[in-house]
């Protein structure tokens, strides 16, 4: 349950961080802001993947 | 630049590579050493996400629209970190219920609904098929520009239209059963996912640092230009807004429900575990494809000056800087992205417009004679026809839309089906007639908005006909339905069409009571109850019943090879097998022919075949009722059982977090995943940096022998800052491996133990100073004695040289026996170390008796000694002599008036056993057990500190050994040391 918990709290915090009011805020250069937080999102995603329970990635 | 039938010699090499590839990826499956079962393979075979639609579109919409392509590799990166909650269980449904394209998935959820299945199949062949033209007439177009031949682009994109059907013929149809995984295909596509990276990455890294000066440059350039507004986020008007999120969640929507990612994710699926990796390296996989589209979109608009032919600025860019080969690699990287696309794509729909279309309409010939033969052919016929109407619409209407545009399209299409389907996963009460009327609305909604439009565009429908007064109304207008402005034309679509959707499934749902049927489907996907499976299964069959259904649909070769695989697993023969077994035959064979005919159809197939009787209809519907009862009841008790672990879980946790020793655990390639505060204390390193770093980097002393040394054992490590820590290694018993390592600090321990051994040594040369002193006594009064006669002697005398040559080698041998005896006493009182080293114990015993040998005491003593030979132990040798010397002086003291001492020391299997026996007065039985307490002693006040046998005890244990006493009271006593024989 724990995991599932995780997993949701990362997306959740992925569609706030890539959409309206708070892509507003790099309206004008919002390029860098994109890509950094996509590789941020990438970096989170593969933690939460080595650290979650059940099968571990063989 | 290249002739165009040059070019096409070079596509057909690249499709026989293909070939290649994928042949040899086969043949090693069959020979059991498959390439395609790892998790690297799976994440790149998800890449055929990325068309041609990315490669070349993805530039063009950014050369028109800014940065709103993103949306479209943003929506899956967001949906990739819900796959371990929502694809993990899809595939686990799918693979329990042999389930191969989203139609069979849906239909087989509510009901085995043939009527839902069969729309969905359709919906999903008419939404995607423009998709698969989009792929050709990006094949079509970039051969006429790189061979700059305006015409011909047609007739070569149908010879290699139908080189791709037969690919997929070859590699996905070859057999009937469609739930079976095809190597060869998933490793062919993950090839070409990493030759379409590649180009991508080799053209923006020449466009962005080979004819600009990077990205800074770039972008300050078209800060300078005419499409400066690019950078931003169009305009940041409402409509941007709105339709950035509708890209989005559709863009989301597709990377579960496009067929062919259902096919590649969750059909091809060899192991659940992959998803692990998938999740995060296919977002990685999509940003970095994703990193160079700006650049080259800007590239392409600063030297052409127009966002003409934006489309295809991947391939006219480095055309226009004359770079012949990185053009032609481009052209290969968007030819492998099409490729795999209109492979796996035909491949998936072919399979659901056979399962949910054609078989349930031929599944009344199905007692002619070469049925599978014949359903086989039509698959493989419907494959090319699939690929053949792509190709079609690549040349009439495609010409028409941008590739962006034809992809959306699919993705509205395919964004239908999320309601009933994610629903369905997680609400028991969501019905096939909800799903049926919210997939028709939706589909009306996505038709009128997006393709009347398109249709009028193309010319294939007229403005002036009533369709066309319709559209113009501005209630009805397709791009602002119902008057709602602001959206856009996607948002509009997707919001109008999943609006009507959901609230028919709802409503419907809600409103209407499920079928038997629909309740035993929803048991199977909602609660995984693998007992509603068996719910339907109470007619009586045999195996031949049951062998002779698989045979009319499979052939009677494979279906007799099923049955005998199933009774070959059982050892018993199939007239004998139980009703549970015949259950799970039946099971089994329904199986089978969920593969070549769909779930849906071969549940309906038996269930038709093996009648219910009425006594078992009624069983049914208790069981029903029964199962129903039992999950409420599970449920309750599963959210107890949660909260006592997470007490637990919370209590562990505590207790691992507060203890006073380093603990931490680390996985096979000892990298830490735990690392807990008092590991923090000890180390210095904080938990955020430890965590995931090698532990023998992070604690390099701690060496790797040490911790992948197999089973639990112990060590004591001295770290090069003289830090003392225990060291415990404990493995997991996890297939995977890691292990817990648990570190203490004794530091402080060592210093108080070497203290307190050297005032046991010191305490021991207090007992054999009266011995010791009469030994140095005896040659002083001597050499005093001499050193007399020599001052008194008589120079004239002529015995005089003699005399003082006789002393003076006399006072030198005693002083060389002084010398002696002061050395040994050196000796042992020097401040010694914790280390353990090699040593000959029988040598240390020697040393030992040498120093006990000078106490007086020893003279009235009858010694003895047998010593075996003895192999090297590894000991510290000043403890171990401090144990022998407290051994011996505790004899000396039993027998005051002499006796005997018998030493033996031999070694009896992993031990050497060293036994010290006196013939003393003995130990009282009451104080026995007390002997070895600290502060114990039977000898009067100021004889003895009580603390040698104690310090005894701690060395011997300390080292891994035991020492045990014998005693009767007025016999003597036997101390036997045994000590383990460690490999040196």
């Amino acid at each position: 349950m724990q995991d599932v918990t995780v997993w949701i709290a990362i997306f959740i915090l992925g569609l706030l961080c890539l959409n309206w009011p708070l892509l507003g805020i790099f309206h004008d250069r919002p390029f860098a802001y994109l890509l950094v937080f996509w590789l941020f999102f990438v970096f989170l995603v593969g933690r939460a993947a080595r650290g979650g329970k059940g099968p571990p990635a063989p | 630049m290249f002739a165009p039938y040059n070019v096409f010699f070079i596509l057909l090499s690249y499709l026989l590579l293909l070939f290649g590839i994928a042949w040899v990826a086969e043949r090693q499956e069959r020979r059991g050493r498959s390439l395609v079962n790892n998790p690297y393979v799976y994440s790149l075979s998800l890449a055929v996400y990325c068309t041609s639609w990315t490669f070349y579109g993805s530039v063009g919409r950014a050369a028109t629209s800014g940065l709103s392509f993103l949306t479209i590799y943003l929506g899956p990166t967001l949906m990739a970190a819900l796959w371990m909650v929502v694809l993990a269980r899809i595939v686990r449904i799918a693979k329990a219920n042999r389930i191969t394209t989203i139609s069979d998935f849906l239909g087989f959820r509510y009901g085995k609904s043939l009527l839902l299945s069969a729309l969905v199949a359709a919906v999903a062949v008419v939404g995607v098929i423009p998709y698969i033209g989009l792929q050709i007439k990006a094949i079509i177009s970039t051969f006429e520009i790189i061979s700059h031949e305006p015409r011909g682009g047609a007739a070569m994109g149908l010879v290699i239209t139908l080189f791709l059907g037969g690919f997929a013929i070859i590699f996905g149809a070859r057999r009937l059963d469609a739930s079976e995984r095809h190597g060869g295909l998933v490793f062919a596509v993950a090839f070409e996912s990493l030759v379409k990276l590649v180009a991508f990455l080799l053209v923006g890294v020449f466009v962005t640092y080979g004819v600009f000066d990077g990205f800074a440059d770039i972008f300050a350039r078209i800060d300078r230009s005419p499409f400066a507004g690019l950078q931003s986020l169009e305009g940041g008007g409402e409509t941007a807004y709105s339709e950035w999120f509708a890209l989005l969640v559709l863009s989301m929507m597709a990377i579960l429900f496009l067929p062919r990612q259902f096919q590649m994710a969750v059909v091809e699926n060899c192991d659940e575990r992959h998803l692990r990796k998938a999740v995060w390296l296919f977002p990685l996989y999509l940003f970095l494809i994703n990193i160079f589209v700006l650049p080259i979109a800007f590239a392409g608009l600063l030297l052409s000056g127009s966002p003409q032919g934006a489309d295809y600025f991947v391939l006219s860019v480095p055309l226009g800087q004359g770079m012949k080969y990185l053009s032609l690699m481009v052209f290969l990287g968007g030819f492998s992205a099409a490729t795999s696309m209109v492979i796996v794509e035909s491949l998936a729909l072919s399979t659901m417009a056979m399962n949910s279309i054609v078989m349930p309409a031929l599944i009344g010939f199905h007692e002619h004679r070469r049925f599978p033969t014949i359903i086989l052919s039509i698959k493989r016929l419907i494959i090319l026809a699939v690929v053949y109407l792509g190709y079609l619409f690549a040349v009439s209407i495609g010409e028409f839309y941008s590739l962006v545009d034809i992809g959306l399209k699919s993705f509205e299409a395919v964004a239908l089906f999320a309601p009933a389907f994610l629903l369905g996963l997680y609400w028991k009460r969501g019905s096939r007639t909800g799903a049926i009327a919210g997939l028709c609305a939706g589909f009306a909604v996505w038709f009128y908005t997006l393709i009347i439009p398109a249709l009028f565009k193309a010319g294939i429908l007229t403005e002036s006909g009533a369709l066309g007064r319709l559209t113009s109304s501005g209630f009805l207008d397709p791009n602002a339905l119902f008057g709602l402005h602001g959206l856009g034309k996607w948002g509009n679509s997707l919001f109008w069409s999943t609006f009507l959707n959901l609230t028919l499934y709802v409503g419907i749902s809600l409103a209407t009571r499920p079928s038997r049927e629909e309740e035993i489907q929803a048991l199977l996907f909602v609660e995984s109850d693998d007992r509603a499976r068996e719910l339907p299964l109470g007619a009586s069959v045999t195996a031949a019943d049951i062998e002779g259904i698989l045979a009319q649909y499979v052939g009677a070769d494979q279906a007799s090879g099923v049955i005998q695989d199933f009774v070959a697993a059982r050892a018993v023969a199939a007239p004998e097998l139980s009703v549970q077994e015949l259950r799970a035959l039946r099971f089994e064979a329904e199986r089978v022919l969920s593969g070549a005919i769909g779930s849906s159809l071969s549940s309906i197939i038996f269930e038709d075949k093996l009648v219910l009787s009425e006594k078992e209809r009624s069983e049914l519907s208790s069981s029903l009722q029964q199962i129903t009862a039992s999950l409420r009841l599970s449920r309750q008790e599963l959210a107890q059982t949660n909260l006592a672990l997470s007490y637990l879980q919370e209590f562990s946790a505590n207790i691992i977090e507060s203890a006073p020793v380093g603990i931490t655990s680390v996985d096979s390639s000892l990298r830490v995943n735990y690392w807990n505060r008092g590991m923090e204390l000890l180390a210095g390193i904080g938990r955020e940096v430890a965590l995931d770093q090698p532990v023998d980097q992070l604690l390099p002393w701690l060496r790797r022998e040490l911790i992948l040394g197999g089973a639990q054992h112990e060590e004591v490590v001295q770290t090069p800052a003289q830090q003392c820590f225990r060291v415990n290694v404990s493995p997991f018993k996890d297939p995977s491996g890691g292990v817990v390592i648990i570190l203490e600090d004794i530091t402080e321990k060592t210093k108080m133990e070497e203290q307190l051994l050297q005032a046991s040594k010191l305490a021991s040369i207090g007992r054999l100073t009266a011995g010791i002193s009469h030994e140095i006594g005896n040659p002083l009064a001597s050499i005093s004695s001499l050193v007399q006669e020599l001052a008194a002697l008589d120079d004239s005398s002529s015995e005089g040289p003699e005399f003082m040559q006789d002393s003076l080698n006399a006072i030198n041998g005693h002083l060389e026996r002084i010398s002696r005896i002061v050395r040994s006493l050196g000796d042992f009182a020097r401040v010694s170390t914790s280390r353990k080293v090699a040593s000959d114990i029988r040598e240390i015993f020697h040393r030992t008796t040498e120093l006990v040998k000078y106490d007086k005491r020893f003279r009235r003593i009858r010694y003895q000694a047998e010593f075996e030979a003895i192999p090297p132990l590894l000991v510290n040798p000043d403890q171990i002599e401090q144990v022998f010397l407290n051994l011996l002086l505790n004899a000396l003291d039993a027998m005051p008036e002499g006796g005997d001492l018998r030493v033996t020391m031999r070694r009896q299997g992993p031990e050497v056993v060293v036994q010290v026996e006196d013939t003393g007065r003995g130990i009282d039985p009451e104080v026995m057990d007390r002997v070895f307490d600290p502060f114990f002693t039977t000898k009067p006040l100021g004889k003895g500190t009580g603390l040698g046998l104690s310090i005894c005890y701690g060395t011997v244990r300390d080292h891994g050994g035991t020492i045990t006493i014998k005693s009767m009271k007025g016999s003597g006593t036997v101390f036997t040391v045994r000590l383990p024989i460690a490999h040196v």
